[in-house]
């Protein structure tokens, strides 16, 4: 039976070359739609890198401070950090750093370098691959030693590949000793990407007001236990702290946030921040949209390929097919022109991937980012095509199974 | 082999009704070559359909191959007309994605058959009907004749006890139809295989055992 039906499928492509195309490349079109959305999502929420523990990881980024109707929302403020956040117990250990970028002019033209202010923490957090050299201790931060980690990339730009240790650069009218050199941090990585990494403490800088916000971020490493809760807890008691010595101002300090609340939340106003689990069902029901135009094509093209077979389905019932056969015929026709196309598509993702990702999704260009294209997401593709085909396929097989000979085989004239 | 009892057919569609058939009693006996006779829309083709299990009668008992038919599934009847009903129509129906091998294989794919057996058999039956050097062909690729002599062949290959040919020749010349006679009446006297054939041609009728009347729903002798 299974054989006679592959034979039928092959003689019912190769006779409808057209309606095989067009099924096909809707098909392969979503399911490659699907991949590069959930390889770049996966990029985003799972960067790998210095990153790659980011499941240990809490991230606070913004503040909002309100008082009546006027509102301000920004970064963390640096004396928070300083006089409360630092002071927390629950977690393992707190890093924060603030951002700026440095334009090197040289005889080959101006480069702008990423430039992070950090504490000492904040290196040790991520898990950034020391290629020469050391980073910065606790103890050079709190003197202000002007010492400085740069990237792989940086190094090549300026010293070529010979060790730049204990030579010195300027960099925003500081001279730093450059101490370390740190594997380049893939571009999805925006958390602990950087070029140049110094202590916070070199550049001194009145501290801003607690009821203004800042331009720092704090990343908390939770311990073993994941105590994230408690981390919570305790952020929700510094806030409480803060706004005891204000002046009526109403204080947050959004999350701290995972990664994957990271994603969704983004720069967005966090107050209108409605937690992963709603973002999530967003994305899977976004997920669906994408597939339902496919597979009401595929429904549509279905259905007009039932009314061109009802001849053949009205024959095969005359002699001898159940309705239940025909129904798994077509099922099984369905079958296997999705997984065709899911083959394609999957194809056609990596293609898309490896020699366009870096035009579709800025994140992705730079050199190392590596793609994913994992046997699970094959896997996850190839239970979508499977839905999609017995969805697709179902109605018009039903519709196809009903339909009753005696109309279609009118002897003499009609 | 056939008895049909009070037999009634109507169409309702949204507000005429059609009577199709009205009161339809026969009998046809092992082995008889009947032909059937009526202007078009007395309902030959709603009987035939009827006979052949793809339609229902509104009303009335009958038997089919000495087999009382009272309520079988659906699935039941496709076994049955697989097992022992052949179709010939005007029209030809043949399938035509399918060559004219796979055309004829079509009433064994559904029986427990090897591939090998089953096209065999299936090359053995075009060879009845002169065709088997056509069996990679498609049917667009052949005549009318040759396409009733591929349905032939299609509605024979599984050795049913009954044929009902719905005027089998009324889309082909005077030669070719002589041609398809002469195939049906091999059949008839070689196997005795029992046929009900409708026609128009009074002289393919004059040929078979006995000619059944119709006019207007009803039987006329
Ligand atoms: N599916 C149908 N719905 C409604 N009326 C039908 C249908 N099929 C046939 N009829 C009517 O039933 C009558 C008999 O049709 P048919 O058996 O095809 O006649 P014949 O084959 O003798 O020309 C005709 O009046 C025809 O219009
Ligand atoms: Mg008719």
């Amino acid at each position: 039976m299974w054989r006679t039906t592959f034979k039928q499928f092959l003689i019912l492509i190769r006779r409808n070359r057209f309606f095989t195309f067009v099924n096909l490349f809707g098909i392969s079109f979503t399911i490659m739609l699907v991949m590069t959305i959930q390889v770049t999502f996966e990029s985003h929420v799972w960067p790998g890198g210095p990153e790659k523990n980011n499941d240990k990881m809490l991230f606070l980024y913004r503040t909002v401070i309100s008082k009546e109707r006027s509102n301000s929302i920004g970064g963390v403020n640096q004396r928070v950090i300083e006089e409360y956040i630092l002071k927390m117990k629950t977690p393992k250990s707190i890093g924060f750093c603030s951002h700026s970028d440095w334009s090197n002019i040289s005889p080959k033209g101006v480069n702008k370098y990423q430039v992070k202010m950090t504490n000492a923490a904040f290196m040790q957090i991520f898990d950034y691959k020391i290629i020469d050299g050391r980073i910065y201790t606790e103890k050079e931060v709190k003197n202000s030693s002007p010492v400085v980690v740069i990237s792989e990339s940086l190094r090549d730009d300026l010293f070529g590949k010979e060790s730049p240790l204990g030579k010195t650069i300027d960099i925003q009218n500081t001279a730093f000793r450059i101490i370390g050199v740190i594997k380049e941090v893939p571009n999805n990585c925006k958390t602990s990407k950087s070029d140049i990494w110094y202590p916070y403490t070199i550049k001194k800088h009145d501290l801003p007001m607690l009821d203004e916000t800042g331009v720092c971020s704090v990343v908390f490493a939770t311990d073993n236990n994941d105590n994230s809760k408690a981390i919570t807890e305790e952020l929700r008691g510094v806030e409480r702290k803060i706004e005891a010595v204000l002046d009526g101002e109403d204080v947050m300090l959004p999350g701290p946030y995972d990664s994957l609340d990271k994603y969704f939340a983004g720069y967005g106003d966090p107050r209108y921040y409605k937690g992963k689990t709603v973002n999530l069902l967003w994305q899977i029901g976004k997920m669906f949209l994408v597939l339902l135009v496919p597979a009401i094509s595929l429904i549509a093209l279905n259905l007009t390929r039932v009314q061109e077979r009802s001849e053949e389905i009205a024959v095969r019932k005359t002699f001898g097919a159940s309705s239940m056969g025909l129904i798994k015929q077509i099922l099984f026709e369905n079958f296997l022109l999705t997984l065709i196309g899911a083959v394609i598509g999957f194809v056609f993702a990596w293609v898309t991937l490896e020699f366009f990702g870096d035009i579709l999704f800025s994140e992705l260009n730079g050199n190392n980012v590596t793609i994913n294209l994992s046997i699970i997401t094959f896997f996850v593709c190839l239970a979508i095509s499977l839905i999609l085909s017995i969805v697709s396929g179902f109605i018009p097989a039903i519709k196809m199974s009903k339909l009753k000979p005696a109309l279609v085989m009118k002897g003499g004239e009609l | 082999m056939i008895e049909l009892k009070n037999i009634h057919k109507v169409y309702r569609t949204k507000n005429i009704e059609t009577v199709a058939l009205d009161n339809i009693n026969m009998k046809v006996e092992e082995g008889e070559f009947v032909s059937i006779m009526g202007p078009s829309g007395c309902g030959k083709s709603t009987l035939l359909n009827i006979i052949g299990l793809i339609d229902n009668p509104t009303d009335g008992d009958m038997s089919v191959c000495n087999t009382h038919i009272n309520g079988q599934k659906e699935k039941q009847l496709a076994a049955f007309r697989n097992k022992n009903l052949g179709f010939i129509f005007q029209r030809f129906h043949l399938i035509s994605s399918l060559n004219v091998l796979d055309n004829v294989e079509l009433s064994l794919i559904y029986r427990k058959m090897s591939g090998a057996k089953r096209r065999k058999l299936a090359l053995e039956t075009l060879e009845k009907v002169g065709l088997s050097h056509r069996a990679k062909h498609y049917p667009s690729e052949l005549s009318g004749g040759q396409c009733q002599r591929v349905a032939i062949a299609r509605a024979i290959v599984g050795e049913p006890q009954l044929i009902l040919a719905d005027e089998p020749t009324g889309n082909l010349d005077s030669k070719m139809s002589e041609e398809i006679m002469q195939i049906l009446h091999d059949l008839n006297r070689d196997s005795k295989t029992t046929i009900v054939m409708v026609t128009h041609d009074e002289k393919l009728a004059k040929q078979t055992d006995r000619v059944i009347r119709f006019f207007d729903g009803r039987q006329v002798n």
